[in-house]
């Protein structure tokens, strides 16, 4: 499998990328929207771990930018909101995503990494 | 409560509830950096079992990260203390220096949001005003907020301070325009405060009184 990490905070996708490693898992990170769809240029993914807010592009934003560029590709969500409640009330419009409330549990992780993979669809 | 009062303390909540929120993502941001150094050093302890070597180059630079990261949220609750507590007194002699520091790093958060950096430089000396701190706190965010939406490709906006006859110029540049949103206006108007803006150098200044207290 092949990750996509986009984060505005360096040292957490970074960390978060050599943690994945060591659970076998190759991970490319980014720390902004721009960069992200400049990568996707040349690289493919099969999922993205995608900060909510982040400065020009928010990541609601850069997951249908993605997905027009790449429709297989699949989404998780971090959010930095306090609660699950406020991330659904805040992305009602933003359908059925996976996302995962900061700061995250590597074991969380995983388990919605394989849960969001062996979903069906287009992805949403 | 007349509704000029319903509208400015409505103002104060959302400016409330708004820098709140901002800190509390802020944190999880600094929990979620140390949460992840913690288990990378969870991780590498796992490895050595396993017999590969340790680095201790690796564990310095994990132990630096998480102390930076304290330290960060350190800062982020002391603002935010400092702030919730501004509503302590309703009225006091303030040093404006230090408010205007305050409200500039409270916001540099939202400021990120939207790519540009604020930048308070403090005045060499002292400069006290008599007012309502927390209004004068919600005046200054609010004027940032508007700032900000219209930055364009401005990164950089500059707040200074500077002694007038009438009082204290807080000087915001580069900027045009005067602040237009009601609640500013509002706000200014219950401080006995004045704005004007300097298209020649462009300057968006807000003329505190002394005593602002004699609404």
């Amino acid at each position: 499998m092949r990750v996509l990490l986009v984060d505005d905070e360096e040292q957490l996708v970074s960390t978060l990328a050599e943690r994945l490693a060591f659970r076998g898992i190759h991970a490319n990170w980014v720390t902004s929207s721009t960069a992200a769809l400049e990568l996707i240029e040349t690289e493919s993914f099969d999922l993205a771990i995608l900060d909510v807010k982040m400065p020009k592009i928010s990541g609601l934003e850069l997951k249908k930018r993605l997905q027009v560029l790449r429709p297989a590709m699949k989404f998780i969500f971090l959010t930095g909101h306090g609660s699950e409640d406020d991330f659904n009330i805040g992305t009602a419009e933003a359908g059925k995503d996976f996302y995962l409330v900061k700061p995250v549990k590597i074991e969380s992780l995983l388990e919605k990494m394989n849960e969001v993979m062996q979903q069906q669809g287009d992805g949403k | 409560m007349s509704d000029y009062q319903e509208s400015i303390g409505a103002c104060g909540l959302h400016c409330f509830g708004s820098i709140s929120a901002s800190v509390s993502h802020e944190l999880k941001n600094a929990l979620a950096i140390i949460n992840e150094n913690a288990g990378l050093l969870e991780d590498l302890s796992f490895m050595a079992g396993k017999g590969l070597p340790l680095d201790p180059a690796k564990l310095k630079s994990l132990a630096a990260n998480i102390g930076k990261q304290i330290q960060r949220a350190d800062d982020i609750i002391r603002n935010m203390n400092r702030f919730a507590h501004s509503t302590d007194e309703i009225v006091k002699c303030i040093d404006l220096g230090e408010t205007m520091a305050l409200i500039v790093a409270l916001s540099s958060r939202l400021a990120a949001m939207k790519c540009v950096t604020l930048i308070f430089k403090p005045p060499p000396q002292t400069i006290c005003v008599t007012t309502h701190m927390f209004y004068l706190e919600n005046l200054i965010w609010l004027y940032i907020k508007e700032i900000l939406e219209r930055a364009g490709t401005e990164k950089e906006i500059t707040l200074t301070l500077r002694p007038q006859q009438e009082g204290t110029a807080v000087i915001f540049s580069p900027v045009d325009v005067p602040v237009t949103d009601g609640r500013a206006i509002d706000l200014l108007s219950y401080l006995k405060a004045t704005q004007s803006a300097n298209s020649q150098h462009r300057e968006l200044l807000i003329i505190l009184p002394v005593d602002m207290t004699a609404c």
